[in-house]
């Protein structure tokens, strides 16, 4: 492929969208390091950096809010009917009727993964069903992750998978309890406590949810923050020392609560941290700040996960739902992509969803109004 | 009106307007370093890719020049039909407007190429490229 010199080739792919360009790259290595050099990310002609993975008419679909367009097939097989089971920086996790994949949408890199066994899951229905919650964490290095899924049933383990094993295994899991101003280990492995913890702006968060609390905590010292090492395997123990105490949000109705049980509100959690991911792209539109793999997915997975972990809730239920807490400060999704229009200063169509999101819009702002009911 | 000599890869001649021949920021380069007097010598460019590219340039300087009745539609359509040759050609065209430096040629078939990646999948376009490579083999 030594046809056109590198500086010519460089020229061509610049002219490429990020799409076709990410495309490009697994032509040949050549172009592949033209692709991934810094240099190229960095050139002016960025577009489409943003997709939101969201449903239309019950499909499956990945949005790109900059130009209006979806991506043509984005998922393994387009006819089937996919569920968003996790996302991080451009990786989903996804099911299908029968099958498990992970994958980016925007590269169109799939990657079938081994069904989860029952004898691990501990569940007596099906393996797909017995999937109440999971998540998909990057690693330092690329091409890295490990998904977690936890079971419906909540007994004894969750598994994980890792893809240097190709297998899916146990993983310890741990549940909290707030005793007074702490946090302890549950005794029972109680549904509604447990902890998830993430790096956000160079520091380690921590997100607890308990029975009648959602709380946000922070490292004390957080300077030199470590490599995410596998640190779902630690247990947290949020000793106030450590920890501070960010944000602690009531869950105000309880019926309301036990209505929408822990799923709901987990992904309360992934919530927060998607919005935010979503303000991080949405305002300085540069490759820059852009995941390695282009296409950062901010994946409104509240809104799928809320009408999954619902009994899918019907369109016109989410709808009220985020009716209701208009006044609390909550968006729906059309204006919350308007708020990023104005960041964008692009034009951007009356978006083609059918679906309401509660999507709020800033930490301070929302973390404050995070009620439900 | 000054005339320039030019000399392709074949050593074929070609005798165009001075004014023509400066839209090639190389070739200006070169009459300011060695003057009018001999021919300029490009063996990078082939005698058809040369006669193309002599082509391009007079029609865009005449569509440029004031009493020009030549429509924008024109233009592209001029445009569209000069990079709708084979692949080898084109890739020649963008070698030559790169060596040539003819800024305007070279985006306009850089443009041509990513079109053609852009729908393709990987696989044809690594084909496309090979293919290429073999025809000029």
């Amino acid at each position: 492929m030594t046809l056109l010199p590198v500086r010519i080739l460089w020229q061509i792919l610049s002219r490429l969208d990020n799409r076709s360009a990410v495309r490009a790259s697994r032509v040949c290595k050549a172009w592949r390091e033209i692709v991934q050099s810094p240099d190229f990310k960095s050139r002016a002609t960025m577009d489409s950096g943003v997709w939101i993975l969201t449903y239309v008419n019950d499909a499956l679909k990945a949005w790109c809010p900059l130009s209006g367009s979806f991506l043509d097939d984005p998922f393994p097989d387009f006819k089937d009917h996919y569920q968003v089971l996790g996302t991080n920086q451009g990786m989903v996790f996804l099911r299908s009727r029968t099958k498990l994949y992970v994958g980016n949408p925007v590269l169109m890199q799939w990657e079938e993964l081994p069904a989860i066994d029952k004898m691990l899951f501990n569940t007596d229905s099906q393996m797909n069903d017995g999937i109440l919650s999971s998540r998909i964490e990057l690693c330092s290095e690329r091409e890295r992750y490990v998904i977690i899924v936890i079971n419906k049933c909540f007994r004894d383990n969750a598994v994980m998978y890792t893809p240097d094993l190709r297998r899916w295994r146990t993983c310890p899991f741990y549940c909290f309890q707030t005793v007074g101003h702490e946090w302890r280990i549950s005794e029972q492995k109680e549904i509604r406590s447990y902890p998830r913890d993430f790096y956000y702006e160079g520091r380690r968060m921590l997100e607890v949810i308990a029975k009648k609390e959602f709380s946000i905590w922070e490292e004390r010292d957080a300077s030199t923050p470590k490599a995410s090492d596998l640190s779902f395997k630690r247990i947290f123990y949020p000793d106030p020392n450590e920890w501070k105490l960010l944000t602690k949000v009531a869950v105000a109705k309880r019926e309301e609560y036990e209505k929408h049980t822990i799923g709901s509100l987990r992904h309360f959690a992934c919530h927060y941290h998607n919005s935010a991911l979503a303000l991080f792209v949405a305002m300085p539109i540069s490759t820059q700040n852009c995941p390695p793999n282009y296409g950062c997915i901010v994946n409104l997975l509240a809104c799928s996960s809320y009408l999954s972990y619902t009994e899918r809730m019907s369109l016109v239920g989410v709808h009220q739902v985020v009716e209701r807490n208009q006044d609390m400060g909550n968006m729906s999704l059309v204006s919350y992509l308007r708020r990023l229009k104005v960041y964008i200063d692009d034009a951007l169509d009356e978006p083609p969803i059918d679906k309401i999101v509660i999507a709020p819009h800033g930490k301070s702002a929302w973390l404050s109004r995070l009620i439900l009911a | 009106m000054v005339k320039v000599t030019l000399k392709s890869a074949e050593g074929d001649v070609f005798e165009v307007d001075e004014e023509l021949a400066l839209e090639s920021l190389m070739v200006k380069n070169m009459i300011e370093d060695v003057g009018l007097d001999s021919a300029i010598s490009l063996p990078n460019v082939s005698s058809t890719i040369l006669a193309k590219v002599i082509e391009y340039i007079k029609f865009h300087m005449d569509a440029q020049k004031d009493g020009s009745k030549k429509t924008s539609e024109e233009i592209k359509a001029f445009d569209d039909d000069f990079v709708n040759v084979g692949i080898p050609t084109l890739f020649e065209m963008v070698l030559a407007s790169n060596y040539l430096n003819v800024k305007s040629l070279l985006s306009l078939t850089c443009n041509t190429v990513a079109n053609m990646i852009k729908t393709k999948p990987p696989a044809e376009v690594k084909e496309m490229f090979t293919s290429a490579k073999q025809a000029k083999a």
